[in-house]
């Protein structure tokens, strides 16, 4: 279990982030997790607290901070936090009102912009689209407990690979089944004319460019054939074997 | 001609040569080395070329003609290249037209072209200060008679300044 925290100015998040924090709290209780992790979280809404209450926090307004607490060796806690979190639990079951956070599942966030505030953030109607860390807007965070099996739209997925965007998914798939097949083959004539290279020995596009250990490039076939006939970098004569050799991908 | 019949185990180009000297004309043709002219002749695997001697060189105002005849595997193997009648005086050219220069032998590479084999053999003439035959070229020429190919003489490379 991990526990995703945000540094934040403004006493609606701070609430928020407690609130649903407690609201995590009381479900793991009610699942019989240990009351371990319960004392280790509450100690995290502490210290963002703390931190927030002195003013002085260090550069890290709205990064996230991750406390990862599956090393059970180190546990801390003391009596009256978790009091506290008891007594604040049992005040958050008296308020329905507030109940709609707990409908949240417990949520490993993974990616840059993951945090559990995404679901604190609709309890505060004020709230400002958040920014990311050099002031883009925060990515939506691809959530892996969820049992749904449809792929997050998410264009900073699709960015990466620009021919996925203009093709049309029909039927939502896994998202990582739909990695696998959804790139085409390039095909390494396709590949080479876009970078309009001439292999030197056969003064051919260039095919399954590889490259030499000493940097020459030349196709795949043309540098083997050199190589087995005179065991040398045809461009420098560099003694070479075919283990001197890398395909190359430009 | 008596060059024409030395006697070269002729096989036909490969796809790859074939496609290769095919690309060698038309760049060829485009951009041809100063000095040279490729004669039109009706077969990719030999090219006659005509050499025109540098200015303010030893050759100057003369014209040798180079035979250039493609093995099957061109351009992993280095093509045969000799001077038809009558080879230029030269101490590394024999007067059976057989040239002595690494690059067409030991030396050959397959990044190497017709051009740039014509213009090594052009600086070659160019660097020479006499115009004489080899020294050994009586025995040699007699070594040859059979009509062998230069390819088969195993060439010692001693004398780099020319």
């Amino acid at each position: 279990m991990a526990i995703v925290g945000e540094y934040r100015e403004g006493r609606r998040e701070r609430e928020a982030m407690i609130v649903n924090l407690e609201a995590k709290m009381g479900q793991a209780q009610t699942r019989g997790r240990s009351r371990r992790a319960a004392e280790v979280r509450l100690e995290v809404v502490e210290d963002s607290m703390h931190v927030s209450n002195s003013g002085t926090v260090l550069g890290m307004t709205s990064a996230p901070i991750v406390v990862d607490d599956e090393d059970d060796d180190v546990v801390v806690s003391s009596p009256r936090s978790f009091a506290q979190a008891v007594l604040r639990a049992r005040l958050e079951s008296q308020q329905p009102t507030r109940h709609a956070v707990t409908e949240d599942p417990l949520e490993l966030r993974l990616g840059p912009g993951g945090g559990i505030s995404e679901s604190s953030l609709r309890t505060s109607p004020t709230q400002q689209p958040r920014q990311g860390r050099r002031g883009r807007p925060a990515r939506p965070t691809i959530d892996l407990t969820t049992p749904s099996r449809t792929p997050p739209v998410n264009d900073d997925c699709v960015v990466i690979l620009e021919y996925a965007k203009s093709r049309k998914r029909k039927n939502p798939v896994p998202l990582e089944p739909a990695f696998m097949t959804e790139v085409p083959p390039i095909t390494p004539v396709q590949e080479a004319e876009s970078y309009k290279l001439n292999c030197a020995i056969c003064m051919d596009t260039m095919k399954e460019e590889t490259s030499t250990i000493c940097g020459h490039i030349f196709c795949r076939n043309c540098i083997y054939g050199a190589i087995n006939s005179q065991k040398k970098c045809p461009t420098c004569r560099k003694k070479l074997t075919l283990k001197n050799t890398h395909r190359i991908y430009l | 001609m008596s060059s024409s019949g030395y006697g070269q185990k002729e096989k036909v180009l490969s796809r790859i040569a074939a496609n290769r000297l095919q690309k060698e004309l038309t760049e060829w043709q485009v951009n041809a080395p100063c000095g040279f002219k490729h004669k039109v002749t009706d077969s990719l695997q030999r090219w006659i070329i005509e050499v025109h001697g540098a200015p303010n060189t030893l050759y100057e105002g003369e014209q040798f003609h180079l035979q250039v005849d493609f093995p099957e595997h061109y351009p992993m193997e280095a093509p045969q290249v000799i001077f038809m009648q009558v080879p230029p005086m030269h101490p590394h050219i024999y007067s059976n037209g057989h040239i002595c220069l690494d690059i067409l032998y030991d030396s050959w590479s397959p990044a190497m072209t017709v051009s740039s084999i014509c213009i090594s053999i052009l600086s070659m003439l160019s660097s020479s200060t006499v115009k004489a035959r080899p020294p050994d070229d009586d025995r040699y020429v007699r070594n040859c008679r059979n009509g062998r190919s230069p390819k088969e003489t195993r060439w010692w490379f001693h004398d780099d300044k020319v």
